[in-house]
């Protein structure tokens, strides 16, 4: 990437953002037509709060994507696993949530080192193609996904304590204590991730091996640990987005199964490898989706997130804040 | 010589198989043996989830066949029951059917779940040979293509529609929204309530359809709420717990507006999953269910019969199947499969009523037409052969988390 190049881009960024706010506005304005401002809002406040999750969930499949080209369709049995392990700690051993939800993360993070360590090393070491390892992947995401059902059962269950809260109500909008604390939550650990992307050294080695691993190996980076960092710090992202999303959604033993689609869909409009792209797009997918429920059957509430994904990538084919280079 | 003597044993479990399959697809003698029995065959739960229900079921086969028996048989001879058991496994309940067919049997009773029934169905129905059931409520079972030779005394879980529109109007609902799993159970049943409450002139304000693959249903709860009704129901399944907690949250909870469900919600979990720290959090919702016919004259003398019983759930169904499908042979003047499944639906509406298979056969031997009252009131079979008519309880929540029965209620055309 030449210096032209970056301040580019760099100036590209802001401007970009603001596109997305104003798209996201517009969408809520189109619906205002239908709806009363009151329940517009409501139904953005609604979907930015799943859209950031799904932005949680998913900024970690972006992420591998970037640094080792596959993409990892086992990225929802993270969420679940999550969500699982926080359940366990918080209703089986009598753990306060919070201290669960850390639990959770590390274990998350434990889970993306060792798939990493344990199945995508050695597959890459071999030199199993990208599509057999994504095959692989799928494989690796209905046995996990089959064992959750197995060990957890079919039943959706509730973590013991934050089930049902009392609502705020501000101007007829209501906001729950916990979706809030959701959306705080989502907001520091993926500015905290661009933070760490953008400014240490560590993460310039992340992206310098998402731009170019084989000059990020000549010049003295080990991807191979990089890559291993990704894999946890995306186990653990996915881990915290299935803890907040069991909040309002439940526990159950395919819920990152049932995101799966629409975190790909989020990453992939906001433009894979970038954490703006990871929040842009998944903002755009949970607030589209809400907004469509107030003029449209909600059966097909998830074909106009759909919708606006194949849209934004007929005119931005790198997603919105993804790099044209790496496409083509 | 392993992988021979391995292939050997396959190929002669084939030859057997075979040979099984032959002696099954054999012309059926209409389950006459020599010594002048009818044998009929069941398929109930001895062992599998549901495994408690087994019991009370086979209790009531043997009663009927005591019935049937002391009122001289059907067509002079004496009837015997063999069984197989279900299991909860339909490769357990294939294996099963397949030896009461050996067997040669012109009817099978049972199975006790719908999944089951719905594993077996086309080989009981394919070797014509009539199936009955008393506790399969899936409307899945209403159009299926039987050719006719399957019955069920118990109504299926859509004439619960008629029950809960009757129900909300009666509580005195003005504004109803309706929650609905996008499927064949709840569409069906959100549809016949849907037509009941405005039949009684009650408003639907929200009829919300969701998709039950969504892991997230805020939008749903808030399009409810949108609509600020009075009274909510929803066909919902394990989900229902989601929904209930939205819209707690949104302050129309059981505490707030008049709550409805059925009983595919997990009944006796759901105020847990709901709210694990508080029991009384769906105080108040009201349930509806097919009656399982407990606490009638039926079941008191089953239980004179058979003391040990721990529960008497579908029995008088079971009951009933067995004497519609004597009554059937009686009327037919056979005892062949096709023969009986020609004459159940005659012998269940438009006719003198009867109670008892000795009253009725009396009738039949008269030359009349007869519609059989059973165990478990009138069944009055459609042309699909299930009834038109059926009980149901109405069960409610109280602040321990348990559900009582409020009232049992009888539905359909009269």
């Amino acid at each position: 990437m030449t210096n032209a190049t970056v301040t580019a881009t760099r100036a590209a960024l802001p401007r970009r953002s603001v596109v997305v706010l104003l798209a996201v506005a517009l969408g809520a304005a189109a619906t205002a037509a239908f709806a009363s401002p009151v329940q517009v809002a409501q139904a953005t406040l609604d979907g930015a709060r799943f859209g950031l999750v799904i932005a949680l969930s998913g900024v970690g499949l972006s992420l591998i994507f970037a640094t080792t080209g596959l993409f990892n369709f086992a990225h929802g049995e993270f969420v679940t696993f999550g969500a699982i392990l926080a359940w366990l700690c918080n209703v089986m051993l009598g753990l306060p949530l919070t201290l669960a939800a850390a639990v959770a993360v590390i274990g998350g993070a434990a889970a993306g080192a060792s798939v990493e360590y344990g199945i995508w090393r050695p597959l890459r070491r071999h030199g199993v193609g990208l599509v057999a390892a994504i095959v692989v992947s799928i494989g690796l995401a209905m046995f996990t996904r089959h064992l959750f059902l197995f060990f957890f059962h079919g039943q959706s269950r509730s973590y013991r304590e934050y089930t049902v809260q009392q609502a705020w109500h501000l101007l007829g909008v209501q906001l729950l204590p916990k979706d809030l604390v959701t959306m705080l939550v989502a907001l520091a650990a993926l500015a905290a991730l661009g933070i760490f992307l953008k400014r240490s050294r560590t993460g310039q080695a992340v992206r310098a091996t998402a731009d170019d691993p084989d000059l990020s190996q000549a010049s003295g980076i080990a991807t191979d640990r990089v890559v291993l960092l990704v894999w946890s710090l995306g186990g653990a992202l996915a881990a915290l987005g299935g803890v907040v999303l069991a909040l309002d959604d439940q526990v159950s033993w395919d819920m990152g199964f049932r995101v799966l689609l629409l975190v790909i869909a989020g990453v992939t409009l906001g433009g894979l490898g970038t954490v703006r792209g990871a929040i842009a797009g998944g903002l755009i997918i949970g607030v589209v989706t809400q907004l469509s429920t107030l003029w449209a059957p909600s059966e097909l509430k998830y074909v106009f997130a759909l919708i606006a994904l194949v849209a934004i990538l007929i005119f931005r084919p790198q997603g919105i804040f993804g790099r044209a280079q790496r496409i083509g | 010589m392993r992988t021979r003597l391995s292939l050997l044993s396959a190929a002669a479990a084939a030859a057997a198989l075979t040979l099984g399959a032959c002696a099954t697809s054999a012309p059926a003698d209409g389950g006459q043996t020599a010594d002048g029995t009818l044998k009929l065959g069941w398929l109930l739960p001895q062992t599998g989830p549901i495994a408690s229900l087994g019991p009370p079921q086979i209790a009531a086969l043997e009663l009927a066949e005591k019935d049937i028996n002391d009122a001289g048989g059907v067509l002079g001879k004496k009837v015997e029951f063999v069984g197989g058991d279900e299991a909860g496994d339909p490769a357990v309940a294939s294996q099963a059917v397949d030896r009461l067919l050996s067997q040669g049997v012109p009817a099978i009773i049972g199975a006790g779940s719908s999944q089951i029934s719905l594993s077996v169905i086309g080989k009981i129905t394919g070797a014509n040979v009539v199936q009955c059931s008393g506790m399969n409520t899936s409307p899945q079972l209403t159009d299926y293509p039987d050719n006719g030779y399957y019955f069920r005394t118990v109504p299926s879980d859509v004439l619960q529609g008629a029950v809960m529109g009757n129900l909300i109007a009666q509580d005195g609902a003005t504004k109803v929204a309706i929650l609905a799993r996008s499927d064949a159970y709840a569409t069906g049943l959100a549809n016949t309530t849907e037509a009941k409450l405005k039949e009684l002139g009650v408003q639907v304000v929200a009829r919300v359809n969701y998709d039950p693959s969504a892991q997230n249903l805020t939008a749903e709860v808030r399009q409810v709420v949108d609509a600020s009704p009075d009274a909510i129901v929803m066909f919902a399944f394990d989900e229902g717990a989601k929904l209930l907690q939205g819209l707690i949250q949104s302050g129309y909870g059981p505490d707030k507006v008049k709550t409805y469900g059925t009983d595919a919600l997990p009944v006796a979990s759901l105020p847990e999953l709901v709210d694990a720290n508080n029991k009384a959090v769906l105080q108040g919702m009201k349930l509806t269910q097919a009656s399982s016919g407990e606490n009638s004259p039926f079941t008191q003398r089953l239980l004179e019969y058979q003391p040990d019983l721990s529960t008497t759930a579908f029995s008088p169904y079971f009951y009933d199947c067995a004497v519609i499908i004597a009554l059937a042979a009686e009327q037919a003047g056979s005892t062949e499969g096709p023969k009986i499944r020609d004459a159940i639906i005659g012998v269940t509406r438009d006719g003198t009523e009867c109670g008892s298979f000795a009253d009725c056969k009396k009738l039949i031997s008269e030359g009349s037409d007869i519609a059989y009252v059973g165990a478990a009131g009138p069944l009055r079979f459609t042309d699909a052969g299930e009834p038109s008519t059926g009980l149901y309880d109405i069960l409610q929540y109280d602040a321990n988390g348990a559900t009582k029965t409020l009232d049992t209620v009888r539905e359909g055309t009269n």
